[in-house]
Parts: structure tokens; C-alpha cells; sequence
């Protein structure tokens, strides 16, 4: 079968979805179809370019190709009379972040006009889908709020599980992520202030932004944390983050209502270490349970101290709990072979 | 320099564009760049102007120093730095019905005199109405060495900006419609 693999990206960034969309293209090959991935930006500054971004997706021919799968918006838009949509979010300042400090859209008749245009894409073009996948429980529940529209959940697999293993347990907290206020660094920052035991945290990822950095740099010099808290601001090769999950104590992963598990919270199972999550941090108290492979703080300094105070004290339970979160992603399916087949249904 | 190297894919065929587009990236990143190579999806049953219209809505300015294209309607996206290289016999590449000349308006919107385009042919520049000065042969793709080679095409807002702002309404009534 000829497969076009249509995604959104940002030129010369590549995240967890840009490195998903690259898997699912190979893993099609691999099974013997001839898959070949589109790549397009899309651009919500200024606010107008979103729905030129969406007249250019919708413009776009794809005739020649038997099957399109495509995973964002406003890529789900194009045209084509035998579309999959493995949704990994919408345009959420559409949506749940409209009306929020994160709406990032014009508040007047402008802004609700965008946003009148983003829903009814969404209603014209993803609805009515007839193969219509969600990558969690978030997405899907977002979904079904907003549009009314169900969907089953497709969980993302890691695109090379077997590099993350298991070392000896040291001495440190390790969050590798993207660093930006949306994963909350700040609040672990925040958090060592009360953390008695003789554990360090280490913030591992590119800076979304230069302020970003900033502003965590001056916090932890404001809290006198410098020898406590590692700051490594730049991009980690999946060999680099292996090494440094492998020796971890445990993993620390809070973002603000995440729409899916976490590529981070599978990465830390494969290497046999907990998660510490918040209570908010969504989808990914999917496969985060409190007491059995993670530790599930509220989402403020004092108790996510608890939380890593909880866990140095655990030292005998740290692989049994990585082991149980492994153990839960693999009774939810979360496999190459689950996703290919339902793409190729 | 981040520099995206542009492309249109005719009709689900990876051609001689792709393969171009590939040399051109490997020669630039030899040089010290970083590339981003980009395939536009294109289909012949579009017609040239609704191709141009896509293109034009691509939003490529928001990234990179550069952006080099190679053909139509890649050529035609936005960028602050934008230099085009045809390496295709034909400018539209796609469609031989297409006027002749109907790409030069949309290309240099009137302001040619200092603009300079590479191209692989004297047909192409023929087509393109350029003036024999601003003519520059290429030699093969594998032979090419990527310093300052291709000319620089500014971005204009204002090409197809009455297209544009046609195509947004309708798009918008055709959501409201649906709403």
C-alpha cells in the first residue's frame, strides 16, 4: 500500500511527536508498505496564520496515495477519501486553554473568530472520521467534551526501548524534558528547598526559550541550590538520557495536564525506576499509581518534597516499582505491533 | 545557517527534485549548515494556481536563515531569504498546459531588474523572460559547491494577497456554513 505519513513540525526541532511520526514511517516500510512521510510547518503567530495553515492543509492533493495517516491539527484536515487520524492533540487554545493565560490567541471578535473557524474544522473534518484514533485517555476525554465525538485510545509506543536500562541507583531525581513552564521545573526547583534527605535533582533538556532558562537559572541561585540542583540546558541524545534514567534514584515527571503518558514515565519503567508525578500532571497518571510505581504528589512544593524524601527512603522498593509501572504498560498494550495494526486496519 | 531546502513531489513520485534536493542538503551540511529538507506534496489534477495558493500559505518565514527551492510551486514559498535553483527542464514541472510565462508575475511580481534566479536551462530562462545577464549555467548537482551560489528572491506580502484574503473568506463562511 502507498501510505503518506502527514505531519505538522517545527523546522529543525525535533520532540517527541516529530520522532513518533519518523517511527511510524519506518515501521510501515517495515512491514512492506511503501510509507512516505510529509512534513509541514504550522504557525499560530500571528494569530491569522492559523487558519491560513488550515486552508493550506486542506489545499493540499494527496490522491496518489492509497491510505493518509496524520496526527495533528491542522494536518487531520487534508482531504482524502481513506484517512487515519491517530490523534495526538488538537488545537487546544481552541479549546480547554481558551479563556486561560495559555489561550495564546486574540481575546476580541479576531480571536473568536479564529477559534469559531479551529471548531468547525474539527467538526467538519475529524468528526465525522471514520478511523479515528486518540494517543490517551486525555485527548480522548478532550475530545469527547468538546466536540462529542468518542474515540478509542492508542497509546505511542517508545521508539527505541531497549536502549533505556536498568544501573545502580544514585543519588539524584533526574527530569529530562524540554524545560519550559509547562513541565514545571520551577515547582521541582521549589521543591528541593524542602526536601530533607541527601538527594539532588537534575533538570536535563533544551530550553523552550532563553527566558525559560533565565528564570530557572536565577531561582535556584535565589534558593542557594546551586550544589543541589544540576542544570544541563540542551538537547539529550537517547544514549545520554539512558545513562543518566539508568542511574537515577527515581524519575521526576509533573507537567501540567499532559495529554498522554509521558514518553519520560515509559523510559524510567524500561530502566526499572519510579515516577514521581502530580495529581494534575493528566495523562500520565495512566500508568503512574501512587504506592505501586510512582509516587503521586499535589502539585505544590511541599508535598512533591514528600514525595522525593518517599522515595529515598524506598531504596529497597525503587525496582519493584519500576517494574510494576512496566508491568501496567504492558497490560495496556503499548506496543509497535498494537499501533501498526490499527493504522493499517 | 539553518537553511530549508525545498521541494515539490509530483504526484506521489520521489524524481530527479528529490534527488537533487538530497545533494544539495548533503553539500550544505559538508559546508557547516544545518538542513531541513522539505517535500511539498503536489498533485497534477490541482491547477498551477491553486498550487501557488498552498504554497503561499505555507508558513516557512516563521523558520530557519533560508529557504532554497527548486522548483514549482516550492519556489513560491515564503521567506525573508529566499533563493530558487530550477533544475527542472520546465519551470511548472508538473504541467505543460500551464501559459508559458504565467509563473514569471508570481516569481518577480514586477521587480526583476535586480533579482537573479539559477537555473539549469536557457529554455527555463527563456520562459522566465530573464535577462541574459542574470543567466547562469549550472554544472551537475554532484559538482556543485554550495558557497553563494544562488541568488536571493526577497519575499513580497503583497504577492497573491487579493487570492489569499478571497480564499480565507471562503474558507471561514465554509466552516461558519458548517458550525
Amino acid at each position: 500500500m502507498k501510505i503518506a505519513v502527514l505531519s505538522t513540525f517545527v523546522p529543525f526541532y525535533r520532540g517527541g511527536a516529530e520522532i513518533l511520526a519518523d517511527s511510524v514511517t519506518e515501521r510501515l516500510m517495515q512491514a512492506g508498505h511503501d510509507a512516505r512521510q510529509f512534513r509541514l510547518p504550522f504557525a499560530w503567530d500571528p494569530p491569522e496564520r492559523v487558519v491560513e495553515s488550515l486552508l493550506a492543509f486542506r489545499m493540499l492533493d494527496l490522491d496518489a496515495y492509497d491510505r493518509v495517516v496524520a496526527f495533528k491539527f491542522p494536518a487531520y484536515c487534508v482531504e482524502h477519501h481513506n484517512k487515519v487520524i491517530w490523534l495526538f492533540h488538537q488545537f487546544r487554545q481552541a479549546y480547554d486553554l481558551w479563556g486561560t493565560p495559555y489561550q495564546h490567541l486574540p481575546s476580541g471578535d479576531e480571536g473568536a473568530r479564529i477559534r469559531r473557524s479551529v471548531i468547525a474544522a474539527d467538526s467538519a473534518c475529524l468528526v465525522p472520521a471514520p478511523r479515528l484514533y486518540c494517543n490517551s485517555e486525555v485527548t480522548a476525554a478532550r475530545l469527547e467534551t468538546f466536540n462529542g465525538r468518542g474515540a478509542e485510545v492508542l497509546y505511542a509506543p517508545l521508539v527505541n526501548p531497549e536502549v533505556f536500562h536498568a544501573g545502580e541507583y544514585g543519588d539524584y531525581i533526574v527530569c529530562t524534558s524540554r524545560i519550559s513552564g509547562g513541565k514545571r521545573q520551577l515547582l521541582l526547583v521549589d521543591a528541593m528547598t524542602h526536601v530533607r534527605s541527601n538527594v539532588r535533582l537534575v533538570l536535563a533538556g533544551m530550553p523552550e526559550t532563553s527566558a525559560e532558562l533565565e528564570r530557572l537559572m536565577q531561582r535556584i541561585d535565589a534558593l542557594g541550590l546551586r550544589d543541589r540542583v544540576h542544570v544541563d540546558p540542551r538537547f539529550i541524545s537517547e544514549e545520554e538520557k539512558a545513562d543518566l534514567v539508568a542511574h537515577a534514584l527515581a524519575v521526576a515527571y509533573i507537567p501540567v495536564d499532559e495529554d498522554s503518558y509521558g514518553f519520560v514515565t515509559l523510559e524510567a519503567y524500561h530502566a526499572r525506576r519510579p515516577v514521581l508525578t502530580c495529581s494534575d500532571s493528566g495523562g500520565v497518571l495512566k500508568l503512574v499509581v501512587d504506592g505501586e510505581s510512582g509516587y503521586v504528589a499535589e502539585p505544590d512544593a511541599q508535598s512533591i518534597a514528600r514525595g522525593i524524601d518517599h522515595l529515598a527512603a524506598s531504596r529497597n522498593r525503587l525496582a519493584q516499582m519500576g517494574e510494576a509501572g512496566l508491568a501496567r504498560a504492558t497490560a495496556l498494550d503499548i506496543g509497535w505491533p498494537a499501533v501498526i495494526g490499527k493504522l493499517l486496519a | 545557517m539553518r537553511i530549508i531546502v525545498a521541494f515539490a513531489e509530483h504526484d506521489g513520485q520521489s524524481g530527479a527534485d528529490a534527488r537533487c534536493a538530497a545533494a544539495l542538503g548533503e553539500r550544505a551540511v559538508a559546508a557547516g549548515h544545518r538542513i531541513e529538507l522539505v517535500a511539498l506534496p503536489v498533485s497534477s489534477s490541482k491547477s498551477p494556481q491553486q498550487q501557488a495558493l498552498a504554497a503561499q500559505l505555507m508558513p516557512f518565514d516563521a523558520y530557519g536563515d533560508a529557504l532554497w527551492a527548486l522548483n514549482f510551486p516550492a519556489c513560491l514559498l515564503r521567506h525573508r531569504r529566499r533563493r530558487i535553483w530550477f533544475t527542472h527542464s520546465r519551470p511548472f514541472g508538473i504541467d505543460p498546459r500551464a501559459p508559458a510565462g504565467a509563473l514569471r508575475p508570481l516569481l518577480f511580481n514586477g521587480r526583476d531588474g535586480d533579482l537573479e534566479v539559477r537555473v539549469a536551462s536557457d529554455a527555463i530562462a527563456e520562459t522566465l523572460g530573464l535577462k541574459p545577464e542574470s543567466i547562469r549555467g549550472l554544472p551537475p548537482v554532484g559538482e556543485h559547491v554550495i558557497v553563494d551560489g544562488m541568488a536571493m528572491l526577497d519575499d513580497d506580502p503583497a504577492l497573491l494577497a487579493p487570492e489569499l484574503e478571497r480564499a480565507r473568506n471562503d474558507l471561514v463562511a465554509w466552516f461558519d456554513a458548517r458550525a
